[in-house]
């Protein structure tokens, strides 16, 4: 009898046990796999899993063999029998799960420490991710160029237009994702690279993975940033591509961020004027370039006015279209005078052309046109 | 004696029936329905805003909600609500109400601080509800700076948010004085602390961690009033402070906080699995040894809430402290199972729902170590995977400890018994409600979903559909319990003074318990859990008096129901 129970109990152990190794093995609860990181880090769900479904199949079969096995009788009013406790057994279930979880943080920090990389690698690329209410994007170093006419200047001007709202990496490479936030704290999530890291604002952080297979998949924003939270999880993608296929995305990237750096009159060379050489915001305010002034008049939705002061003809130099109108407000502000603001407020010398150049003007204005 | 402590009791004019519980009082147990009352109002709160947010996410779109910040808010308000005004108060309630009824006592150490510190919370309800009258706090219950410093959050429901949560956790730390205060010296004679109650076993261990950790909640708090009212800048990058240290110092406290939602409802499950299973309570020392455990580690555990924001070698030594939590966790489930093994189970609607909690918390507890692996919770971190981890420890868990607590003592707090069948009902609405709600939430999770979106990518609808139809179940299966309160309040069928035959003390008085408790000092049970003992089938059938040397009586016996003989008053 007792060897009978003895045995039942070992039937029914290597049972769950059974089950849970099938479960270990069979089961894709995960997302496909992109990245050999996710390799790793699936073994290591798999092996956790298989152990939570004999742990569950023992605790959920305990509890439903008591309520059928010792439920009370219709008609006895009697006590169960008055056993307290079993200190072998209550160290035993103290013991077992202990070294359970010890197998289980040993096993768990071999596999972090493969996947945290910590060490730079010679073949790995570096890609700058920046998080922002309500986008990712993405910036890319810029190649080798042997061109003479890129100075150290200009370089760092093309450097600026190295960006991207779309993540692309090239197979088989590690990359090494350089983290930062603009204001909130996101969080820079890959599922199927099974890959995580806040980007905190005022740090830089750091994530790797290496992708394995092609394919496209959403950069999600896993920490709640606002309004746009959720928006922002099915904004930007992530593209495996073939080296020879990102070598030829980044010849393009840089080919286009050239020929905008190095067109003087382009609007993104006129944004950075408007910012950083004629200090634009000391009066006005402007939102795409971050301006907060409150002295003069708002530049935000300056092309949409500028277009109807053209129609009334007010104000124009140089022309009879929108470009007029803001090539006039700038080297003639008094021409046409925004009502409720006073002239004569706004510098009156940018007309010469030693204050401000031809190429900056025009910059400017193809800027300004841009803001509707 | 009774009769002079009775006299003077009468000699003041008190309000009497439902009046009572509306004013200042310092009896622990018109303290502890009240407790048990308000927060069982915010419970419907916090369920209103949980169903808003199941019907948003029954389709990937926006349907219900004007945009993410009205979304924001509700979740940010469900979560705050639930914990703060709903768990934590709750179970102060429970403690109030039994523990000095356990130890035999008039009253807790400090009456007039009782009451008071009970009295913080309905102000600290309505402030927390008064942001929706001037821009309700919508950065989560987690509050991260800098989204919810004066930049991002300009709106004042985010400071009202934490004056409320500050006045919520003063009330939180006067009462766990007055609890260890009260446990460590008013065990009557003849209860040595290896002899109390389990359920003041946890309440002891609740306390301590309450006054360890709550002041850095205080800290936290005040630091983030003085960033958004003052011009500090503690937490905000742009001028020196840093996000981190915010979430560090919420954590020391948070992470504290699930177990001071867990531990006494563990508690309560330690008193109604014996006395519905008519059983000792099995390992009683190890149970009671293992909420300190918990209550130990879990101060020291807070860092997996950041696995994806700390540096990477501090994640190591959070993970192994995480893991050890299992280790008295699962003493405690299996020490339950080897409570029900060999009992003579009654399916009491109390009993239902304690083994509601012994069935659904154990996945809690095992999806929670596949959070503390810092390889998979970088996968599963800030993913449904962590919604469905945290509803199965405090729904699973608390939640269902707290209606297993309800349906045991309400007798007593009442004097009389909740309708059975409502009750039965009520446990299977809301143990398929539950688990549909929240199971499928797991694979949400794994797959990549992240938390707190409104919308969702369209792969997500069939497993989102599935859970929203589990909350309006559960939606559902409240009002069986409502009715059940409401009729069983006026024409429930008397209990008497111990209608499960338990042998705590606070069996041992009428039901409710008069103004000062005991008519006469009781006397407790050798053994808080000696059923199917003669010892302890003796002190049954003598009331409480005292059990007789267990000579005459039949082993096993616990013969009939005993009322208590009247009192000669």
């Amino acid at each position: 009898m007792k060897l009978n129970r003895f045995a039942i109990y070992i039937v029914v152990g290597a049972a769950f046990i059974a089950i849970g190794i099938l479960v270990g093995l069979s089961a894709r609860l995960l997302p496909v796999a992109a990245s050999a990181e996710a390799a790793a880090v699936d073994s290591l769900f798999n092996f956790m899993l298989a152990i939570a479904v004999v742990v569950f199949l023992i605790v959920e079969g305990g509890i439903i063999y008591s309520i059928i096995r010792f439920r009370r009788r219709p008609g006895d009013e009697t006590d169960g029998a008055p056993i307290h406790g079993n200190t072998a057994l209550e160290i035993t279930w103290t013991a077992v799960p202990a070294v359970i979880v010890f197998v289980l943080s040993i096993y768990s920090y071999q596999v972090y420490m493969t996947i945290r990389n910590p060490e730079p690698k010679d073949n790995e690329v570096r890609i700058g991710v920046i998080g922002q209410q309500f986008a990712w994007k993405f910036t890319y170093e810029m190649p080798e160029d042997d061109d003479p006419k890129v100075t150290p200047e200009l370089r760092e001007r093309i450097k600026q237009y190295m960006v991207d709202s779309t993540l692309y990496v090239p197979l088989n490479r590690p990359v090494r994702a350089i983290i930062e936030s603009q204001d909130v704290i996101h969080s820079f999530y890959i599922p199927e690279f099974r890959v995580k890291q806040d980007a905190t604002p005022g740090r830089i952080s750091e994530a790797y993975f290496t992708p394995v297979k092609k394919g496209e998949w959403w950069v999600v924003c896993a920490e709640l940033c606002g309004v746009g939270h959720a928006a922002m999880s099915q904004l930007n993608k992530v593209v495996v591509l073939e080296q020879s296929e990102f070598d030829q995305y980044i010849a393009t990237l840089y080919a286009k961020a050239k020929a905008t750096a190095s067109d003087p009159r382009s609007p993104e060379v006129g944004k950075q004027l408007v910012i950083n050489k004629y200090a634009c915001g000391a009066c006005h305010v402007l939102d795409d370039a971050g301006l907060v002034g409150n002295i003069g008049p708002s530049l935000n939705g300056i092309a949409t006015r500028a277009a109807g002061h053209a129609e009334r003809g007010e104000g124009l130099v140089g022309g009879t279209d929108a470009a007029a109108y803001i090539r006039g407000s700038i080297v003639n502000p008094n021409l046409y005078v925004v009502p409720g603001y006073a002239a004569g407020i706004m510098p009156q010398n940018y007309g010469n052309p030693n204050v401000m150049s031809e190429d900056d003007l025009e910059a400017i204005v193809n800027y300004l046109l841009t803001i509707r | 004696m009774a009769t002079t402590a009775q006299t003077i009791a009468a000699a003041i004019p008190k309000p009497r029936g439902i009046a009572k519980y509306l004013v200042w009082s310092i009896d622990h147990k018109v303290i502890g329905i009240q407790y048990i009352a308000t927060s069982f109002f915010f419970f419907l709160v916090g369920g209103l805003l949980a169903e808003l947010i199941r019907i948003e996410l029954l389709t990937p779109a926006a349907s219900l909600m004007v945009d993410g910040g009205a979304y924001n808010t509700l979740f940010t308000m469900h979560g705050t609500i639930m914990i703060f005004l709903f768990v934590v108060p709750m179970l102060a309630g429970f403690g109030n109400y039994l523990v000095p009824l356990m130890l035999g006592q008039k009253d807790m150490a400090f009456p007039w601080l009782n009451a008071f510190a009970f009295w913080m919370l309905p102000p600290a309800g309505v402030i927390m509800l008064a942001g929706w009258l001037v821009g309700p706090a919508q950065a989560g219950w987690t509050s991260y700076f800098p989204l919810s410093g004066p930049q991002y959050s300009p709106f004042d429901g985010q400071t009202l948010w934490a004056i409320s949560l500050h006045l919520i956790g003063a009330s939180s730390i006067l009462g766990a004085i007055n609890f260890i205060v009260t446990i460590l010296n008013m065990r009557p004679p003849g209860m040595t602390i290896w002899q109390m109650p389990l359920f003041v076993w946890a309440t002891l261990a609740t306390s301590i961690l309450v006054l360890v950790a709550t002041p850095f909640l205080a800290g936290g708090l005040t630091l983030m009033l003085l960033d958004r009212l003052a011009g500090t800048s503690f937490f905000s990058p742009a001028t020196g402070g840093d996000p981190l240290l915010w979430q560090n110092v919420f954590w020391f406290y948070s992470h504290p906080a699930v177990y001071i939602m867990v531990l006494p409802a563990m508690g309560i499950l330690s008193e109604v699995l014996p006395v519905h299973a008519r059983k000792p309570i099995f390992g009683y020392r190890f149970i009671a040894l293992s909420s300190l455990a918990i209550a130990f580690l879990g101060c020291i555990v807070w860092g997996h809430h950041m696995f994806t924001s700390l540096a990477s070698w501090a994640r190591i030594p959070f993970m192994l402290t995480t893991m050890l939590i299992a280790v008295p966790t699962g003493v405690k489930m299996f020490s339950w199972l080897g409570t029900l093994w060999g009992g003579k189970i009654r399916f009491t609607s109390a009993m239902l729902f304690a083994l509601g909690f012994l069935s659904m918390f154990v996945l809690g507890g095992i999806t929670g170590i596949f959070l503390a692996s810092v390889p998979v919770d970088i996968h599963l971190h800030d993913t449904y995977f962590v919604v469905a981890h945290l509803h199965f420890v405090l729904f699973g868990g608390s939640v269902f400890a707290i209606f297993a607590g309800l349906y045991h003592w309400f007798p007593k707090m009442s004097g009389r018994m909740l309708n059975e069948r409502l009750g039965k009902v009520h446990f299977a609405l809301t143990y398929v409600g539950f688990f549909l709600s929240f199971f499928p939430m797991h694979f949400l999770g794994l797959e990549g979903m992240p938390r707190r979106i409104y919308t969702y990518d369209p792969k997500y609808e069939a497993l989102n559909a599935l859970s929203t139809i589990g909350a309006l179940i559960l939606a559902v299966a409240i009002v069986p319990f409502l009715v059940n309160l409401v009729v069983s309040l006026t024409a429930g069928k008397p209990a008497g003074s111990n209608p499960w035959r338990a042998l705590t003390l606070e069996w041992m008085t009428s039901s409710p318990p008069p103004d000062h408790n005991f008519d006469e000092p009781p006397i407790p049970a050798h053994d808080p859990y000696g059923y199917g003992t003669p010892e302890g089938a003796a002190y049954l059938a003598s009331g409480g008096k005292m059990a007789p040397s267990a000579g005459g009586h039949g082993y096993l016996h616990a013969d009939q129901p005993i009322e208590r003989p009247a009192t000669g008053d």
